[in-house]
């Protein structure tokens, strides 16, 4: 106002005024606006850290009770099978044996070797519910095979599997995490889904390999699976997708155009010798 | 010229421009007030033409020197490099062709320089806005220098780009304008070398932390 009252302004200095003034504004505005934007991207970004970290979180506290009760299990399966089992071999086998007759000898050793192959036979189960010897050695179409075939001569459904496209075998850990995958999917059919049948499919397309699960029961769609995997229930598909994020995997699940089927597809990137396959 | 030659390789290089900067600009009005001012007319103007010239030129190097520092994309630093060659020409042929016929102030430099300071100030933002690499930008050196020239730059453009235009009292009358964008720059750039000087560590995302 100084500059205007001073009355001897021409067009050019008036130009010069609100030029200056107008120049002012728009370079204060720019900064505040850079400011602003940039907290709010800054916002943004931890927002986005946070719910991945929040997610983390709940995988590994998935992990840790899985691996607990797992734990738990084997805990109990030692303590209420193989103990006691151990415990009556050694009660035939006591002190007293001999001065027991030849015969009742003879018999108290037989019960015990009895008991002690049962025991062996035990510790082999839950060892092989640990690591599949199948899986290990032959690998992992074998490895379903034969889980599918354990569940339909359990006749409370049919199963069936079909590998189109497995003639080089995945790492040996990957085969794991992927057999871990499909033998907790088919846990949670066996469950909740009650089902008649379930049919796996295994394909390669690419650099990528997918094992896909029908079945006509109660099932999951993509939204019931995220919300799950959110909410703090579903232990199961928590670890499911820890465990593919081992594998840099993904998991869909969908409802069939039919409205019959419900399908799980595993897509896994596939790895040979530690490179990318092409 | 000599400060982009000697800091080629220097360290806390920002800090020294900025030092460099004022001292000079220490050294160029302590010319005008005790030096020239006691010349006669035809004198002063000669030298006063000179020393705007020869600052122009110093300032102009010092600003794209600091764009230099501050910028990430290679192609924007080779360019603020470059015009550093540019401008000095620029400034000599200005002073040949507008100075020897009685021009009043280096207006094409000048407006020049504020173009291109104004262009990287605008581009060091969208840089920042692209990629945030701070939580709060205001805590860095580099936004209160950028800060700083932007706003000296954006604030003096309309007076130095229309001085020629107007009559001396006129400029006299708006001159305080100059004088008081150079001291809110000399302030900014005073909060950049103290944030520098506090040894402020640009801080990064916390990506890492526990945010709950």
């Amino acid at each position: 106002m100084y500059f205007l009252q001073t009355g001897t302004t021409s067009s050019t200095s008036l130009v010069l005024l609100f030029g200056t003034v107008g120049m002012l504004v728009l370079t204060i505005g720019l900064i505040v606006f850079i400011i602003f934007h940039q907290r709010k991207v800054i916002r943004y970004q931890l927002q986005l850290q946070k719910m991945e970290q929040d997610q983390q979180k709940m995988f590994l506290n998935a992990s840790i009770r899985l691996q607990e009760e797992e734990r738990q299990r084997l805990a109990a399966d030692l303590h209420d099978d193989a103990g006691p089992l151990l415990a009556t071999a050694r009660l035939y086998l006591n002190e007293n044996l001999v001065n027991l007759d030849k015969t009742t000898q003879l018999q108290n050793i037989y019960n015990a070797k009895q008991i002690i192959d049962d025991t062996i036979q035990l510790i082999r189960n839950i060892s092989h519910s640990l690591m599949p010897p199948t899986l290990k050695n032959f690998g992992l179409e074998s490895a379903v095979n034969d889980l599918f075939q354990k569940i339909s001569a359990s006749g409370s459904m049919n199963a069936s599997c079909r590998f189109h496209d497995y003639r080089t075998r995945m790492d040996p850990e990957d085969e794991l995490i992927v057999f871990r995958v499909i033998q907790e999917l088919i846990n949670n059919i066996l469950k909740h889904s009650n089902s008649s049948f379930i049919h796996l499919t295994q394909n390669i397309s690419g650099d990528k390999l997918y094992v896909r699960m029908h079945h006509d029961g109660k099932g999951l769609t993509q939204e019931d699976f995220d919300r799950l995997n959110k909410s703090a229930n579903g232990l199961g598909l928590k670890n499911i997708q820890s465990r593919l994020k081992l594998l840099h995997g993904k998991i869909f699940f969908e409802k069939d155009a039919s409205q019959t089927y419900y399908k799980v597809t595993i897509e896994v990137p596939r790895i040979e010798d530690g490179i990318p396959a092409k | 010229m000599l400060t982009y030659i000697v800091l080629q390789k220097g360290q806390s290089r920002s800090t020294l421009v900025i030092f460099i900067y004022a001292l000079l600009s220490l050294i160029s009005d302590t010319l005008i007030l005790f030096v020239f001012g006691k010349m006669p007319i035809e004198r002063l103007n000669f030298f006063l033409n000179i020393d705007f010239s020869v600052f122009t030129v110093v300032e102009f190097t010092c600003f794209c020197l600091l764009f230099s520092y501050v910028l990430s994309n290679k192609q924007a630093v080779r360019f603020s490099n470059i015009v550093i060659y540019v401008f000095a020409p620029l400034s000599l042929l200005n002073y040949i062709l507008i100075y020897s016929n009685g021009g009043k102030m280096d207006t094409i430099p000048v407006v020049f320089q504020a173009i291109v300071g104004m262009s990287l100030s605008i581009y060091f933002f969208l840089e920042q806005m692209r990629n945030p690499k701070t939580l709060f930008i205001y805590s860095t050196p580099a936004f209160w220098s950028v800060t700083s020239i932007l706003i000296y730059l954006s604030g003096t453009f309309f007076v130095f780009l229309l001085s020629s235009n107007i009559s001396q009292e006129e400029l006299d009358m708006y001159w305080p304008i100059n004088y008081f964008f150079n001291i809110l720059k000399n302030l900014l750039f005073g909060v950049a070398v103290y944030l520098q000087a506090r040894g402020t560590k640009e801080e990064e995302i916390p990506f890492n932390q526990n945010l709950t």
